[in-house]
C-alpha cells in the first residue's frame, strides 16, 4: 500500500508544486542535452547541434574540454544528475552534481558569448538552467545547511555507517512530522 | 479547515511526475531540435580540428571533392576559389600533411604539399576558419610557401 500524502491548496503548496515542476524540468533538460552527445558517440543522429563555435573564448573552453576528454565526464554527469532529478532519488545530491554544470553553461552564455539581453530571459535555458538548480536547491537547503557549520571536528570511521543509513532512508536531518 | 485537506498516494504522485517528466522531455526536444534553425553541417559536434581532418579526407583520400565544398564550406563563405583548385570537381591533387595541424578556438592551420602530375609541387599553408553556430567552414586563406625551413 502507497503512503498517503496529505496537502491543501495554499501558497506553500503552489510553491512546492513549482520548485518540483522546476526540479523536473531541469532534469529532462540535462539528460536531453546528456543523451543528445551520446547518441553522437554512438554514430546515431544528435537531437541538437553542440555549439563549439562560438565566440572564440566560448571555442576554447568547450573544444578544450572536448580534447582533453572532460566533455564526455561532464555529459555523463548531466544524464546522471538528470535521472536523480526526474525520479525524486537522492535530489540534494543530484542538484550538486548539476549545479557545476548549469554554472558553466550560465559562464559560457552570459560571460563568454556576451547574451546580456538574455540574462533574465525565461525561455532561454543558457541560463535558466542555472536559476533554476539554485532555486531548487534552496528548497532543500535543509541538506545542505551543515556544510555550513564554521567550526567542524573529524568524525571517526563508524561514521561511514551514517551512509548505510541515508541510502536507507534513514535522514540525518529531521523530516516534516518526525 | 479539515473539508480543504486532501489526500494522494505516494504513487499516483509519481506516476503523475513521470508523466509530466514525458511532457517536458517532448518540449525540451521540440525546441532544442525542431524549432530553431541549426545548421546542420558536418561539423557539428566535432571539434575544429576533426572538422578540418574530415574535410582533407573527404578531398584527398575518397575523391570527393564536390561533396566536400557543398558540405563543409558554407556557401558565403570567405576564400578565393581559385586558391583552391583541389576543390575543383576531378582535380587529382594529392595531399602531404608537412605537420601536426594547430588548432586554436575555432582557426585550424595546416601546412601541406600539393602535387599533381606534371606540375611542380607546391607547399601551402591554409588557415581555415569554422563559422558560428553552424558546422561549416566560412573562411579559407591560402599561402603559398616559398619552401625555405
Amino acid at each position: 500500500m502507497s503512503r498517503m500524502i496529505e496537502y491543501e491548496w495554499n501558497v506553500g503548496t503552489v510553491t512546492k508544486l513549482a520548485l518540483s515542476a522546476m526540479r523536473i524540468y531541469l532534469g529532462c533538460w540535462m539528460i536531453v542535452t546528456g543523451t543528445s552527445y551520446w547518441l553522437t558517440e554512438f554514430g546515431l543522429p544528435s537531437i541538437f547541434p553542440h555549439l563549439v563555435r562560438n565566440t572564440p573564448l566560448s571555442s576554447q573552453l568547450l573544444v578544450t574540454l572536448m580534447e582533453v576528454g572532460l566533455y564526455d565526464v561532464v555529459k555523463t554527469w548531466e544524464i546522471i544528475g538528470g535521472l536523480m532529478l526526474v525520479f525524486n532519488r537522492f535530489v540534494p545530491l543530484g542538484l550538486i552534481i548539476c549545479l557545476p554544470i548549469s554554472g558553466v553553461v550560465w559562464y559560457n552564455a552570459i560571460i563568454l558569448n556576451h547574451r546580456f539581453d538574455r540574462l533574465f530571459s525565461p525561455t532561454y535555458m543558457g541560463v535558466m538552467c542555472f536559476y533554476m538548480n539554485i532555486l531548487v536547491m534552496l528548497a532543500y537547503v535543509k541538506y545542505y545547511a551543515p556544510l555550513l557549520l564554521p567550526k567542524t571536528s573529524m568524525g571517526s570511521i563508524k561514521d561511514f555507517g551514517k551512509i548505510f543509513d541515508a541510502l536507507q532512508g534513514k535522514s540525518p536531518v529531521a523530516e516534516k512530522g518526525e | 479547515m479539515l473539508h480543504n485537506k486532501h489526500l494522494i498516494s505516494e504513487r499516483r504522485l509519481s506516476i503523475l511526475s513521470i508523466l509530466v517528466a514525458f511532457l517536458f522531455l517532448g518540449n525540451i526536444f521540440y525546441q532544442l531540435h525542431v524549432v530553431p534553425e541549426w545548421k546542420w553541417g558536418p561539423a557539428i559536434h566535432k571539434t575544429p580540428k576533426h572538422t578540418v581532418s574530415d574535410f582533407r579526407s573527404e578531398i584527398f583520400e575518397r575523391g570527393k571533392s564536390i561533396y566536400a565544398l557543398a558540405a563543409y564550406i558554407d556557401p558565403n563563405a570567405d576564400y578565393e576559389p581559385e586558391a583552391f583548385p583541389e576543390l575543383v570537381h576531378g582535380s587529382q591533387y594529392r595531399s602531404t600533411q608537412l605537420g601536426p595541424m594547430v588548432s586554436d578556438g575555432c582557426n585550424v592551420v595546416v601546412v601541406h604539399r600539393l602535387e599533381q602530375e606534371g606540375a611542380a609541387p607546391i607547399t601551402v599553408i591554409d588557415i581555415i576558419h569554422i563559422g558560428q553556430r553552424g558546422g561549416r567552414i566560412d573562411r579559407m586563406t591560402r599561402y603559398i610557401a616559398d619552401g625555405r625551413r
